[in-house]
């Protein structure tokens, strides 16, 4: 391996004088069977106080293993070298028990899935007095519980006092999340490190969580360190970014400076790559070939030479080390001098999208391909013990719509809206009575009499899933996976065959992977086995509950122009259910937003994105932090309060009022109507001539924005 | 895509292991039974498992023509007799030749751990799956029975039948069966319950695949591969059972012979004429040692995370 | 709570009522105790008059061979519920005399041997799991696995036989392996030392051969969550690994091993069968034993009736302490 050229970082702009954090030349290598994993390759960075570092990379980049060998927190195989020193003094080394008194004083830390990070069978109380205490031995009970009582008031959690005594099951994700944020502000720390804080919150919550680390921030004047893969989260919160690739920094700089002249090849793929929420789709996404090398083996050159659409054979012969840019910007290539002026999307060779006939048709003149109406799903909840009725979840409550043909229709919400479970209720076309599914011409007549349907019914009809690993069988082949539809509709073996290699043709990937197991493949190819094998019937339409979601970044973009290549090409149409509302914005021509169950807004897709009328979707839409720190500072968020409410709670009139931001600024004489009246979804036609059929539930139908 | 230089050494090892090679295009998908059967043969020591199971097999098969004796037949000259050249093992206090017994005894035991070590995986298999995919009055009707047998004591049953009859050992290993089943079936069960609702079942089911072949194709061989290892562990455990049970008098009993029963018979003479106690103690050692040997090289090879299947390249 | 105990008594109840009344039936068919009696009393008789004999003593005690099944279950049922009486044995002893001892002197056995091998179990299993793949756990583990393929009469037979070896070396009476007392022991200082004679080698036998479930199940319990991710958010919060794991981890790995434990408790009622026929202890085991043997139609029913209430005890003891330590189980 050759020799990094190590440049020490400038003094941040903020801040100032002596970092509270530096780490440099840091490595980390882990002993496994397949050799020694060399996790992280010579990390450096220096953290001022007061400032927030963004660490980005993708998963396997090394930035949590980083982040762990702050804490001390790495196994006891786990070998680290190089330099960690904290307000000056070096703490790597220390044994567990003198760091011990570091963390959660002088540097905390907050995790990714607050749902198994807090302790089940101890109390919130607890477990927030207890990381007081640990630093303070001296204070009694009382002090403490008033401390953890006060702690909870900073982070919103109502009713602080009597929620000490409740245990973690109690509390929803983003309220443990909370109580997280505030065991990390307990003693006041100086640094406070963020490892995926939100990526498991819906957005609304994301929102409210990263609103609250700006304020535990001022609170307790703390470096923070936000490591994170979602380049939009670090760019409205951070001031310093690192960019980190097969466990070493590929480039450095302001948030300002890397977001708006990435000069790495890889940071400008991984810019290129990511869909934005405020710019409409005109380009295909950027994709970066191949996957990152593997740890275990070491290797001579530039670590991203094998996937650079730049890279010379100098680029293999020796690890490049940092390039001062301008100052303070830094990357590590050698040919800086091409890709710094070059556009990334010309380098990466990204092509215009390019519609297909059928979709510059106009929407009225193409094939009907379904039509739901009235689709409803409602839970009867009984009691464990005798079956007493305790009232009914309505997950799905009257939706309707059409889908016509090489259209993407996308269905968008927080969790427990309902949107996966109108997705179920139409792929198992067995729907309740009072529901109509017509599909591609053949109507379906809700009657849940539990019996199978038509077999030409299910060919123009299928699924991708969200977890591609869940979605295929592992012990099937993926001979047997693609050939399972065609089997189940009695087609001829030769004919299976023939078209088995077809599919894998179409989706990009290897004939000879037919009779591997789906564990041999990465995560981006097995989501392109679940397309193939939709695909394998020729159907008409594809429906996918989230189908990127469970992908990095420089992947997730080769899936979704996948997709929209076999939108064009096949004229297919998608049913989409999808969280990230960049994603939607990208591949979707429509969209509805849902609420408790039901549409609150339907229409367009540039429509609902340019100009939203329900509160919701703005806040929705306003919550989504976009890669862009120029534009994100320009933002206004829309903060709702609170958590989408109980299914067995919804509240009289509209169901969205308790959390309507609209509502609250209403005129006294205006509310009531929220409050009695459950809104319909009505064409907005009638308020704003040319609004098209941009459909809205709302009484007040208006831009938030030009209130107050 | 382009295939990464980084792993092309990967990609040639793996098309050597699965046997490939072949240019593409004429690729034949690789029979799955081989592939499991390839990678329970690499593993050394399960192969060394089912050799000296068979070798045990073929003891209780043909062991009584190694000597001339026969296992009901008594040796006056010879009670309770050390190994010697006439008596390979000895003699047991009633004269009968060890060997002859000891294969008898490995016979017996070896059958209803057979009958066993077959039915208890099956039986649990179509309980659990049934519960778990009709739902409904089947599981609970199922889940009552299930307890209920759980609930029985079960020594006093067997003991009501084997004692009220005379049982032989066919007789007990069909009541093992019968008061097997429950827990792994109660197992499968919720294992089942658990795939039902995992997405690769719905996306069978939104293909419009038949309800059985779903049940056939993925719930079954995703259980099936803990029924079968399941069943390695049945057996030693109805071996293991046969031995408690037969001491206490309520298994195999004279004139049938058993490896418990050759304990229960021996158990004065631990000291005193250790032949008769440790032979039948020895044998029952190796059947287990034979039987983890096997059980964990399945494990291995039915595991489909398993490291050993090969890996696919970008 | 009293609700769910109400619903889980009813439904135990009927079970029990369920597998008795099979048990009785399937006992009445399959038994013949006047073989049985005959073999016992015969011989020098003439079998004619031999067997007039036992039918009529068989009578007396209400245990008629010529009655069809239905007729003694209905008899015998009506005599457990109106006077609480389980019949009489072939003897003509009445089976609730027979238990009340029983039932006492199973409890001695197993009581010692049951705390030891429950406490030695959770502590090896928490020892080997903070070691884990290291040479103590591999060591303790592997112990574990032998000791639950060694059939257990062999491995009593050998503790027993160790005992007899020691004593022939020392030349003295030192560990008694049969019975559990010694007959006219004066003194209760003397009556204490016979008792420790005669209780070490039952309870070493039962403890060594014992603990094996509960240490490797407490050793998985706790090495499901020692790498858990509240363990390090507790180590965050400014914990050493050690600590976080005893205050965190082992609590947490508590909730089952509990559950196990309340689940066994009632199975100190109903003793062991091995070690009371291997060391000659006459409780409720060995008196089952002996039943089935003598073709005890009563005595056989009782103690499968008595079985399943045991079994009843623990499993709501066991849900009722699960939800006292685990907060999300709530009754």
């Amino acid at each position: 391996m050759s020799e990094t050229t190590v440049t020490t970082p400038e003094p941040a702009p903020i801040g100032g004088g002596a970092p509270i954090l530096s780490v440099r030349d840091l490595h980390v290598r882990f002993p496994s069977e397949a050799g020694s994993v060399h996790a992280v390759r010579g990390m450096d960075f220096d953290l001022h106080p007061g400032q927030v570092l963004g660490i980005v990379g993708e998963s396997g980049s090394g930035k949590s293993v980083t982040s762990m060998a702050i804490m001390g927190l790495l196994p006891d195989t786990a070998r680290v070298e190089g330099e960690i020193l904290l307000d000056g003094q070096p703490i790597l080394g220390l044994s567990d028990e003198a760091m011990s008194r570091h963390r959660g004083n002088t540097i905390s830390m907050i995790f990714q899935d607050p749902l198994s990070s807090l302790t089940p069978v101890l109390s919130v109380g607890q477990q927030i007095t207890d990381a007081i205490g640990n630093h303070n031995p001296k204070m009694t009970k009382a002090q403490r519980e008033e401390r953890a009582v006060e702690l909870l008031q900073k982070v919103g959690i109502p009713a602080a006092e009597e929620r000490l005594k409740n245990f973690p099951h109690e509390f929803s994700g983003g309220m443990r999340q909370r109580v997280m944020i505030a065991m990390a502000m307990a003693n006041n720390p100086r640094v406070i490190i963020c490892d995926e804080p939100t990526t498991a919150l819906d957005v609304t919550v994301q929102a409210q969580v990263l609103e609250l680390l700006k304020l535990a921030q001022e609170e307790t004047g703390a470096a923070i360190i936000m490591i994170t893969h979602d380049l939009g989260v670090v760019a409205g919160l951070a001031d310093e970014l690192v960019v980190m690739y097969a466990g070493k920094p590929v480039e450095r700089g302001s948030t300002q400076q890397v977001f708006s002249n990435p000069s790495m090849p890889y940071t400008m793929g991984l810019l290129a790559a990511v869909p934005r929420l405020d710019v409409s789709a005109e380009h295909a996404l950027a994709t970066i070939p191949g996957r990152p090398p593997n740890p275990t083996q070491p290797y001579a050159g530039c670590p991203f030479a094998a996937r650079c659409p730049l890279a010379t054979e100098a680029c293999e012969q020796a690890e490049p080390g940092m390039q001062q840019i301008s100052r303070g910007h830094a990357a590590a290539c050698i040919r800086l001098d091409v890709a710094r002026h070059a556009d990334a999307r010309e380098i990466y060779g990204v092509e215009k999208l390019a519609p297909s006939a059928m979709e510059l048709t106009p929407r009225q003149q193409r094939p009907e391909v379904l039509r739901a109406e009235n689709i409803t799903r409602h839970f009867e909840l009984r009691s464990r013990l005798f079956k007493r009725h305790l009232g009914t979840v309505r997950a799905v409550d009257g939706v309707s719509f059409d889908l016509r043909e090489a259209e993407c229709f996308s269905i968008v919400g927080e969790s427990g809206s309902g949107k996966s479970t109108t997705l179920l209720e139409i792929m198992e076309l067995d729907p309740a009575e009072g529901t109509d599914l017509v599909l591609n011409g053949r109507t379906i007549t809700g009657s849940r009499k539990k019996h199978r349907a038509p077999l030409e019914m299910r060919a123009d009809l299928q699924m991708v899933f969200q977890d591609p690993t869940g979605a295929l069988s592992p012990r099937q082949t993926v001979y047997e996976l693609l050939a399972e539809p065609m089997e189940a509709q009695g087609w001829k073996s030769e004919d299976i065959r023939a078209r088995v290699f077809e599919l894998l043709q179409t989706v990009g990937l290897q004939p000879d992977h037919v009779d591997r197991f789906p564990n041999a493949f990465s995560g981006g190819q097995r989501q392109r086995i679940g397309i193939a094998r939709a695909l394998a019937l020729d159907p008409k339409l594809l429906v996918l509950d989230e189908p990127v979601s469970a992908l990095d970044v420089s992947i997730q973009a080769g899936v979704i122009n996948l997709l929209q290549r076999l939108k064009s090409d096949l004229g297919l149409s998608y049913l989409m259910v999808a969280h990230d509302l960049s994603v939607v914005r990208h591949i979707s021509d429509r969209i509805a937003v849902m609420y408790l169950g039901r549409f609150v807004e339907i229409g367009e897709v540039e429509e609902i994105y340019e100009r939203p009328r329900h509160p919701y979707t703005q806040a929705l839409l306003s919550a989504i932090p976009v890669p862009d720190p120029e534009v994100e500072a320009g933002r206004k968020h829309i903060l709702l309060e609170g958590d989408l409410p109980s299914p067995t709670a919804v509240p009289e009139g509209c169901s969205f009022r308790p959390r309507c931001p609209l509502y609250r600024l209403l005129p006294e004489g205006q509310q009531s109507v929220c409050e009695s009246v459950q809104p319909a979804l009505e064409p907005l036609i009638l308020s704003e001539p040319d609004a098209g059929d941009h459909g809205v539930a709302c009484h007040y139908p208006r831009d938030l924005r030009e209130m107050n | 895509m382009a295939i990464n230089p980084l792993n092309a050494a990967q990609h040639t090892q793996a098309a050597n292991e699965t046997g490939g090679g072949e240019p593409s295009g004429e690729i034949r998908p690789m029979g799955k039974k081989r592939l499991i059967l390839k990678r329970f043969m690499r593993r050394k020591p399960a192969v060394f498992g089912v050799f000296l199971l068979v070798l045990l097999g073929a003891f209780a098969l043909f062991g009584h023509h190694l000597t001339p004796w026969h296992y009901q037949e008594q040796d006056f000259v010879n009670l309770g007799a050390g190994p010697s050249s006439e008596h390979w093992l000895g003699t047991n206090s009633a004269g009968v030749d060890m060997v002859a017994l000891l294969a008898q005894a490995t016979r017996t035991s070896l059958m209803i751990g057979l009958i066993v070590g077959i039915l208890t995986p099956v039986i649990s298999l179509v309980m659990g799956c049934a519960m778990a995919y009709f739902g409904g009055w089947v599981e609970r009707l199922g889940m009552w029975t299930l307890e209920a047998l759980i609930m029985f004591p079960q020594i006093v049953l067997i003991g009501i039948v084997m004692t009220g009859r005379d049982g032989g050992p066919v007789t007990l290993a069909f009541i093992m069966v019968m008061f097997g089943w429950m827990a792994s079936a109660r197992l499968i069960r919720g294992m089942a319950l658990s795939y039902v609702n995992r997405d690769f079942i719905k996306a069978s089911r939104f293909m419009g695949v038949h309800p059985l072949k779903i049940v056939w194709r993925h719930l079954a061989p995703n259980l099936s591969s803990i029924a079968i290892i399941n069943a390695t562990t049945a057996i030693w455990g109805a071996i293991l059972a046969e031995i408690s049970l037969s001491y206490l008098g309520i298994g195999v009993t004279v004139p049938e012979t058993s490896l418990g029963l050759l304990i229960e018979q021996s158990r004065t003479y631990v000291f005193s004429q250790p032949w008769m106690f440790w032979a039948p103690v020895a044998v029952f050692g190796f059947i287990v040692i034979s039987l983890m040997l096997i059980n964990d090289g399945l494990r291995d090879a039915l595991d489909p995370e398993s490291k050993a299947g090969g890996k696919a390249t970008t | 709570m009293l609700k769910f105990i109400a619903l889980r008594f009813v439904r135990y109840s009927i079970m029990t009522f369920a597998v008795t009344t099979i048990a009785y039936l399937m006992a009445v068919s399959f038994f013949n105790p006047v073989t049985q009696l005959m073999d016992l009393t015969g011989g020098s008789l003439d079998p004619e008059v031999n067997r007039e004999n036992v039918e009529e003593t068989l009578r007396r005690y209400e245990l008629d061979p010529d009655q069809n099944m239905f007729q003694r279950y209905g008899v015998w049922l009506s005599g457990v519920i109106t006077e609480g009486h389980w019949g009489y044995s072939p003897n003509g002893a009445t089976v609730n005399d027979a238990f009340g001892d029983r039932v006492w002197i199973s409890v001695r056995l197993t009581l010692a041997a049951m705390i030891l091998s429950t406490v030695i179990g959770i502590a090896l299993g928490v020892y080997a799991a903070s070691r884990q793949y290291r040479w103590g756990d591999r060591t303790t583990t592997w112990y574990s696995y032998f000791t639950m393929i060694v059939p257990t009469p062999v491995a009593f037979l050998l503790v027993q036989r160790g005992a007899i070896w020691v004593n022939e070396q020392a030349g003295e009476q030192i560990f008694y392996v049969t019975g559990f007392r010694s007959i006219g022991v004066e003194g209760t200082w003397n009556q204490f030392v016979d008792m420790l004679a005669h209780y070490a080698v039952p309870t070493l036998a039962m403890t060594i051969f014992g603990w094996a479930a509960m240490q490797i199940s407490q050793r998985q319990y706790l090495l499901d969550y020692v790498n858990a991710d509240f363990v390090r958010t507790a180590r965050a919060t400014g914990l050493t690994r050690k600590q976080a794991i005893r205050k965190h981890a082992l609590r947490v790995s508590f909730v089952p091993t509990a559950q196990s434990i309340a689940f066994s408790i009632p199975a100190l009622l109903t003793g062991t069968f091995f070690a009371e026929i291997i060391f000659n202890w006459d409780g409720i085991g060995a008196y089952t034993i002996r039943a089935l043997h003598q073709h005890d139609v009563n005595a056989t029913v009782a103690v499968t009736f008595y079985g399943c209430i045991v079994f009843a005890i623990g499993a709501l003891i066991a849900d009722i302490f699960t939800s006292i330590i685990d907060p999300r189980v709530r009754l």
